[in-house]
């Protein structure tokens, strides 16, 4: 204790003598603006999927009952990665390949071992150990893998991940840095219910109003992965009157996206999961690289966000379809608003060139391989992954990364 | 509060007994005042000595006479002025210290401490205004890494936030408290205050005080909370809104812990109970209309946003969440009008440029749309920054002239 006070005295004297100025730590956020009242807790990031709230009136039907009609698109979305958003651990295509993964990191060893259908999460310091099934496969695993346990019957989230790149296991990001204390606190980090609420919520379909708080059972029936009803809402009412053969009502009973612009797909469909401009405001610790992993948020900084409606996440993906990777099939979307430089027109045929609707700008530069220079991937440490920079702009060799 | 005060004391202490090789440091430089008054005056050199003997020897009483007597024949001797403030402070002679500290503070600008002690003094002498300006001034020269201090500092400026009403800023950093372990009486008092609202100090709430069972459990409640024990903060929180459903702010406070741990519908449940008990109450119809928002019931929030607005016109947040609500139900137009209304207000919230971006692209005034989006980016990456630095960016608006502050 004389120690600890000691010290406390000494750096005091320091920083007296030295008149040494640390930034100040002073409470003012977004809504101390509103200072006589601010709702600043109620502010949080709006992470569940426009399916809620799940009234009594709008039930799930699951993705086969969708299937039965919409069978082409349904097929094709079952191919896609979204649908893999999650896994049960009994059907992990990862754990089931790597049936014996070890991590030792620090006084803690990690493994995760296949037993049957099942996984076992066994975290020791040479001295005890603690072994734990692990319940769910948070991601698909084109970056990675993250594994929800139970403990004492709270979620748990592990703290190690499997990492494509490596094939293996490395510490979970954001971990990092952390010294872990016990085994379990090395096993992971206990997740409140606001979490698995808002995890389960978007990786999983019509799961956020069965969960409650720490009850593994309450996640039994979920439908693990992003299905249809994920961003159409519940289908159970639309079939019944399908069936029925009232058409208009049905129709009037679920979603239909395609008539919303680029910033409403944007921000609030995929934005409700992806992180929205909104969701990424209200973190702790914002700002710096680890934006990158908030697409959403990237492409509204970009400069054409708001010049025009056709940009927006739909603009270049289809989420009923599997993630495109070939350069040239994304230099077709952006000469979709952008003409070449070969191409361009006096300004007056420009404009009555009937049908073309490219008025964007031209590359002065290139005319293909166009994410090279304006999206560029960013490798995120700690992560084994480029991600795609999704704020469109011009990238300058040596320029720093722009939040 | 005693916890915090003993603690507070050792700082103190800390502080007078290290002051004297801080400044000894100097005097081998040839800068210190004893140094110099060494040559100009034996009289000072030997009161200052004696000053220091007395100190070292714990003879407080007779250290403050030879201080006083040192620093009346030299006062730009800081040494002994802070050595003189640090030793009234501790005998509870808070007029006189509180010179004595801003003495020290005007000849030592670069250093924190000195107006951080004038502001505690002026907190003692009931000089709330100043306190709070004094307080701040110090925390922005810089305190070093002096935990104990901060947080004294820090609870003492949570108070005075209360006593300001600005009821979300004390809210968060009792939170804080909290959460590195405090759970004294006051900051129990001090978090019941601010939750429930009341502009008032803890030391005005004593046990004999009408509402004194009220604040507590409210306090402790939130206290729990704030230390993540979310299954004892839900008991004490049931408890509170059973045995004061009618008492102003009580379902508010609930409303606002459910909404926080994601009981949406208990909270719009708590937040309407909390406008029939209070129907002036705006914030109840913010915190539902906001939820109805983040829900996709944008609609369900315009009427309860429009009855804020028009029973606080001047606040921004009002207009900011009407606008939202009238964006998100395709009501564009109107949407911009709040929204401008709200920008005017607070012209350096990003949120705000961030959705009139939105709604500006929406109404195809790309121009406008473009210069809202590049203000938005410009006010957010200096947020970003900020918090990088792990700091707070501080853009805080005044709604009117605050009047002065009163117990």
């Amino acid at each position: 204790m004389q120690k600890l006070i000691r010290l406390t005295l000494v750096f005091a004297a320091m920083a007296l003598a030295l008149g040494i100025i640390i930034p100040a730590n002073w409470p003012a956020d977004w809504l101390a603006w509103a200072k006589i009242d601010a709702v600043k807790a109620s502010f949080q990031p709006n992470f569940q999927p426009l399916t809620s709230p799940i009234t009594q009136q709008s039930r799930f039907a699951g993705a086969k009952a969708c299937a039965a009609c919409h069978t082409e698109i349904a097929e094709k979305h079952q191919r896609s990665v979204m649908t893999k958003a999650m896994e049960t651990a009994d059907s992990c295509q990862i754990l089931r390949e790597f049936p014996d993964l070890k991590l030792k990191s620090g006084k803690f060893s990690f493994r995760i071992t296949r037993q049957a259908e099942k996984s076992l999460y066994t975290i020791s310091d040479g001295k005890s150990e603690i072994s734990l099934p692990i319940l769910y496969c948070f991601g698909q695993g084109k970056a990675g893998q993250t594994y929800v346990f139970e403990n004492n019957g709270v979620m748990y989230e592990s703290r190690i991940s499997f990492y494509k790149e490596i094939r293996g296991l490395d510490i979970t990001l954001g971990y990092a840095g952390d010294s872990p204390q016990s085994l379990t606190e090395a096993a992971g980090r206990r997740m409140s219910l606001d979490e698995t609420k808002r995890c389960f919520g978007c990786h999983t379909t019509g799961s956020t109003a069965s969960i409650s708080i720490g009850s593994q059972s309450s996640l039994a029936h979920l439908a693990p992965g992003v299905g249809c009803e994920s961003c159409h809402g519940p289908g159970d009412n639309h079939i019944a009157l399908m069936k029925a053969g009232d058409q208009t009502a049905a129709k009037a009973k679920i979603k239909k996206l395609s008539n919303l612009d680029g910033d409403d797909i944007t921000q609030n469909m995929c934005g409700s999961c992806h992180r929205s401009v909104e969701d990424v405001m209200a973190l702790p610790n914002r700002g710096g690289i680890s934006n990158i992993r908030f697409q959403p948020y990237r492409m509204f900084n970009s400069r054409c966000y708001s010049a025009d409606k056709r940009i927006g996440c739909t603009a270049c993906h289809d989420p009923h379809d599997s993630l495109q990777q070939s350069a040239a099939f994304y230099d077709s979307k952006c000469l979709a608003c952008h003409q070449l430089k070969q191409e361009l027109k006096p300004k007056a045929n420009a404009t009555k060139s009937g049908g073309d609707e490219r008025s964007a700008r031209a590359c002065k530069v290139g005319k293909n391989n166009c994410t090279s220079c304006h999206m560029p991937k960013v490798d995120l440490p700690g992560s084994h992954f480029k991600f795609t920079d999704h704020r469109i702009r011009i990238v300058r060799e040596g320029a720093p990364f722009p939040n | 509060m005693k916890k915090i005060e003993s603690i507070f004391v050792v700082t103190l202490m800390g502080l007078s007994l290290l002051a004297a090789p801080v400044f000894a440091q100097r005097t081998k430089s040839g800068k210190s005042a004893t140094a110099q008054s060494a040559v100009a005056s034996p009289a000072f050199d030997k009161a200052a000595s004696q000053a220091n003997q007395a100190r070292e020897a714990g003879n407080l009483d007779e250290a403050i006479t030879f201080y006083r007597k040192a620093v009346a024949l030299k006062p730009k001797w800081d040494e002994g002025l802070w050595y003189l403030a640090t030793l009234l402070y501790e005998r509870d002679q808070y007029a006189e210290a509180a010179k004595a500290f801003k003495q020290v503070a005007a000849l030592r600008l670069k250093v924190g401490a000195p107006l951080a002690m004038l502001g505690l003094c002026e907190y003692r002498l009931g000089q709330y205004d100043d306190s709070f300006i004094h307080l701040q001034q110090g925390r922005q020269r810089g305190i070093g890494d002096n935990p104990d201090l901060l947080r004294v500092m820090s609870f003492h400026e949570a108070t005075l936030f209360v006593l300001r009403s600005d009821f979300e800023t004390a809210q968060r950093i009792f939170t804080g408290i909290s959460r590195e372990g405090g759970s004294s009486q006051d900051l129990i008092i001090g978090m019941g205050l601010a939750v429930l609202r009341i502009s008032a100090l803890p030391k005005q709430i004593d046990m004999n005080h009408r509402d004194h069972e009220l604040i507590r459990r409210a306090g402790l409640a939130q206290h729990y909370f704030a230390q993540m024990n979310t299954a004892d903060a839900q008991t004490e929180f049931d408890r509170l809104v059973a045995e004061y459903p009618k008492t102003p702010n009580v379902q508010y406070a609930y409303g606002r812990f459910l909404i926080d741990t994601r009981d949406d519908e208990a909270g719009l449940a708590a937040f309407k109970r909390e406008i029939e008990n209070s129907p002036t109450h705006a914030l109840a119809r913010l915190q539902y209309a906001y939820i109805k928002i983040r829900n996709k019931e944008p609609e369900a929030g315009i009427a309860l946003a429009e009855e804020a607005v028009k029973m606080n016109p001047r606040l921004p947040l009002a207009h900011y969440i009407l606008g939202r609500c009238l964006f998100e139900t395709g009501e564009n137009a109107k949407a911009i009008e709040e929204l401008e209304s709200a920008q005017k207000m607070a012209p350096a919230e990003p949120r705000i440029y961030y959705t009139l971006a939105r709604a500006y692209a929406k109404a195809n005034r790309r121009d406008d749309a473009e210069r809202a989006r590049e203000t938005f980016a410009r006010l957010n990456k200096m947020a970003e920054d900020a918090a990088q630095r792990g700091d707070q960016k501080t853009d805080a608006i005044e709604e009117k002239e605050r009047d002065p502050i009163k117990p």
